[in-house]
């Protein structure tokens, strides 16, 4: 081969193997396309990678490990050799080990490579033309390691993120929708609704005696019952519905497209809504024991007159789920184990129960309420006790009966302090009149308590409280 | 003592005719068996499968564009070799689409002293899988063998196991055997160098920064009277092979076989940014190159006991820029094994050899001849 011509394969050499460096961004695939190249190129038996490392935790030394290793038993000898190099203050070296000569180079900042070359050596001119390619090895084996740690701090922010996402849109326990994530589907459902004239519903579930359930067996067993009912619930619907977990026991259903007119809507969703009672009809089995629960489901059609299509998409959201709260309260307050799809006259009673319960709150503070005794006779017609009767008129509602207001009492909770009021009152009434008693006119006075007073965990002695207040034997 | 039990050639290329033959060349008892095809058993399929599922011994092969048998060359027929020395056999499948990776091959025991590789010329990732390989073998392991298929280069399967035929696989045959191996091409450069600064694998898609296609052409016609309008394309660039050159001053030859748009399909790969060279030969040469590598092969052991037989993997494209000339480099080969040792072969579509450096290499337009040598197996 002439001189030009072996000077001009050296530069091509050269340029290969440069062009070879560098071409992937991941660290181990772009020394495997380097060695690779540097083998065929120029001839050799094996090319070989070490990285620093410390050589141990008590050794500041450093360490040239095999990074990308032959399996044979030349390794621990060339990891000593490499090893001893490292120490050195030269940039390359050769050793001879049987009929192959191993040429070692410094990548900087990075480790060692290694060259084995069998029988022939590799000439000096080559090995001058090797050196400046592994400055420029080093600074890719840096890039790629750069590189890592950028895919690396990416990766785990991208995780993070999804991990946030998670947890923003989305139940903990079961994995369904949370209600943010709910309240965008359903902005999106009633949109899509509005523009293409479809039907679509909203599902409020209650699931029946869930506290009872949760009070009394625990609640991993509650737990348990969501998860076991979620994939229930999720087994009757759609792929595209979205199922919602709102609150403890409570989930929304968002079905859409459901039909073009009112009539094959409310079938559809009754469909639906008898699937998922059926769910309950028997025994929900768990790990450890089986519960009965049932639903209580309240169904609100979109679109709808109800809907003010005026107000933004978001406020009709609000309003849908409100009307699918009404219908689902309305049925557990009275069947339950039922649907009711939602109607004006519901919201109307709804309304009015609001304003019975914000009316009451006033009318304990300012002790509105009215207490009536009617006698108790005895076969011979004498008045021989009575009962106290509560009643309320309030200045704006009116009378309010009884049957109006109790219920609502009971539901939020003010019947306690309802029920002390009465107790007070006729404990004073009493106190007032001991000589009714005395004379024997009157037995007794009795009041009826709530049984939400009687499960108060200190009722007895609130009671007896109340009549130490005032003095009358008893 | 011979490595071959008995070799077997019949010019009949039927599922019944190999039968024939394999049931004369039990008769020597062999411990593994050899089939070389010509093109027509591409058909066989299912035939050949319960065929060799009634054998008891090893078999392997493949179908080649011709077969070679002492110093004549087949262009059809059957060859059966039987071995005297235990084989043991590993198919690599999906070559072209699963990654070299030791999960898909079954492992190489560490006291082998040689493996055949038959693969599918068409495969790709064929050199990957070679070096992948060459990691698993002890370091004085010879390696040598060739790409199977046909001159129509189809997709098709091309190589014989026990389980039947393969496609786009390569067949790794252990032998205890020692190999001596001769490689010559005779093939010298013409022109260049030039960098190929775009490749795909096996497609050399840019020379100098200019369609590949391009500047081969316009310099081969430079040192031609042939022009490529006029001609099919290979049959002009059969003659002008191209060249890797390595730092031992060897070039590793690649045969562009086809154009596939303005780039070169070679029978294989190119890597990017490789310097290649427009070769040319001359027949006396290419003769010269493969005879004398077996010759003075050979005349390393001329103190010892020598060699016995010969597998030879001759590039088909030799055969056909060599034309009638070939039969004379078969003759030169062959003539270097004493009587009665056989000389046994194929033409193939690439050619492999594990060199003396160590560097596992996929060759073209080269003759590979492995010599068995005498005291490996006595």
């Amino acid at each position: 081969m002439s001189e030009m011509t072996r000077t001009l394969q050296i530069i091509s050499i050269q340029h290969e193997l440069a062009m070879s460096i560098g071409l992937d961004l991941n660290l181990d695939k772009m020394l495997q396309l380097f060695l690779d190249r540097a083998k065929k190129r120029l001839s050799l038996r094996s090319a070989v990678v070490f990285k620093e490392a410390p050589r141990s935790r008590n050794d500041s030394d450093i360490l040239c490990y095999p990074y990308n290793h032959r399996p044979d038993d030349t390794n621990d000898w060339l990891t000593e050799q490499v090893y001893e190099f490292s120490q050195l203050n030269v940039q390359n070296v050769c050793r001879q080990r049987g009929d192959s000569y191993y040429y070692l180079f410094k990548i900087p900042k990075f480790g060692a490579i290694s060259f084995e070359r069998k029988r022939t050596p590799i000439d000096d001119i080559v090995l001058n033309a090797l050196s400046p390619l592994f400055s420029r090895l080093a600074v890719s084996c840096q890039a790629c390691l750069e590189h890592q740690n950028l895919v690396d701090e990416i990766t785990n922010r991208k995780a993070v993120e999804e991990q946030l996402r998670l947890q923003t849109y989305q139940d903990v326990l079961t994995g369904l929708p949370n209600r943010k994530m709910l309240n965008i589907n359903l902005q999106s459902l009633l949109t899509n609704a509005q523009q293409h004239g479809q039907y679509g519903a909203v599902f409020f579930i209650d699931l029946d005696r869930f506290k009872l359930i949760n009070d009394t067996l625990g609640h991993s067993v509650g737990d348990e019952l969501l998860i076991n009912i979620t994939s229930k619930l999720k087994a009757c619907i759609r792929r595209d519905d979205t199922l919602a977990r709102v609150g403890g026991d409570e989930f929304i259903l968002l079905l859409g497209d459901i039909g073009q007119t009112e009539q094959s809507a409310v079938g559809k969703a009754t469909k639906v809504a008898d699937k998922m009672l059926g769910l309950t009809r028997d025994s929900i089995e768990l790990s450890r024991c089986a519960v009965f629960t049932s639903f209580s489901i309240g169904i609100a059609l979109f679109p709808s007159p109800e809907l003010n299509v005026n107000k933004s998409i978001a406020d009709q959201a609000k309003q849908l789920i409100k009307h699918a709260d009404i219908a689902m309260y309305k049925i557990k307050h009275t069947s339950r184990n039922d649907y009711l799809f939602y109607r004006h006259e519901l919201q109307v009673m709804s309304t009015f129960r609001s304003e019975v319960e914000q009316r009451l709150h006033v009318a304990l503070r300012e002790e509105a309420f009215e207490l009536y005794f009617q006698p108790m006779v005895n076969v011979a017609g004498a008045i021989v006790a009575a009962e106290g009767l509560l009643r309320w008129h309030d200045e704006k509602l009116g009378w309010v009966g009884p049957q109006e207001f109790i219920p609502v009492a009971e539901e939020c909770g003010l019947i306690v302090e309802i029920g002390q009021w009465v107790l007070r009152q006729t404990c004073l009434l009493i106190s007032q009149h001991l000589d009714w008693f005395a004379e024997g006119k009157l037995r007794y006075i009795s009041i009826n308590i709530s049984p939400r007073q009687f499960s108060q965990p200190h009722f007895v002695a609130q009671v007896l409280e109340i009549i130490e207040e005032f003095t009358f034997p008893h | 003592m011979a490595v071959f039990s008995d070799v077997q050639f019949t010019p009949n290329v039927t599922v019944q005719a190999l039968a024939d033959s394999i049931a004369k060349l039990m008769l020597s008892q062999p411990k593994g068996i050899m089939i070389l095809c010509s093109a027509e058993a591409a058909s066989w399929g299912d035939d050949f499968k319960q065929y060799v599922g009634t054998l008891d011994v090893p078999i392997f092969g493949g179908i080649f564009p011709g077969l070679i048998l002492d110093s004549r060359f087949e262009p059809r027929g059957i060859l059966v070799v039987g071995l005297r020395t235990n084989i043991r056999i590993c198919v690599i499948e999906n070559v072209s689409t699963c990654a070299p990776l030791s999960s898909n091959m079954a492992y190489m025991s560490q006291s082998v002293n040689s493996v055949m590789i038959l693969t599918d010329a068409l495969s790709r990732q064929i050199d990957g899988y070679l070096q992948h390989v060459l990691g698993f073998l002890p370091e004085d392991c010879s390696v040598f063998g060739g790409g199977a298929g046909t001159l129509e280069f189809k997709a098709q399967p091309c190589l014989f196991s026990a389980a039947g035929m393969h496609q786009d696989a390569m067949i790794l045959v252990e032998m205890s055997t020692q190999w001596d191996i001769a490689v010559g091409h005779g093939w010298e450069i013409l022109a260049g160098p030039y960098l190929a600064n775009s490749t795909d694998d096996n497609c050399v898609l840019e020379l100098n920064f200019e369609p590949a296609v391009q500047l081969y052409e316009r310099v081969v016609q430079e040192h031609s009277k042939l022009r490529f309008d006029e001609h099919d394309f290979f049959d002009i660039a059969k003659s002008f092979p191209l060249g890797l050159a390595r730092l031992d001053d060897s070039v590793l030859i690649r045969d562009p076989l086809k154009l596939q748009g303005s780039g070169l399909i070679c029978a294989g790969d190119v890597p990017e940014n490789t310097m290649l060279y427009i070769m040319s030969g001359e027949a006396d040469k290419l003769i010269e190159a493969a005879s004398g590598a077996v010759k003075r092969t050979i005349s390393f052991h001329k103190d010892e006991q020598g060699v016995s037989d010969c597998f030879l993997f001759d590039c088909v494209s030799r055969q056909l820029f060599l034309q009638n000339l070939f039969s004379n480099e078969l003759d030169l080969i062959h003539r270097e094994i004493n009587p009665p040792h056989r000389t046994v072969g194929a033409l193939v579509l690439g050619e492999i050899e594990l060199d003396q450096s160590g560097i596992l290499s996929l060759h073209n337009k080269t003759a590979v001849a492995a010599l068995a040598k005498i005291k490996s197996h006595e």
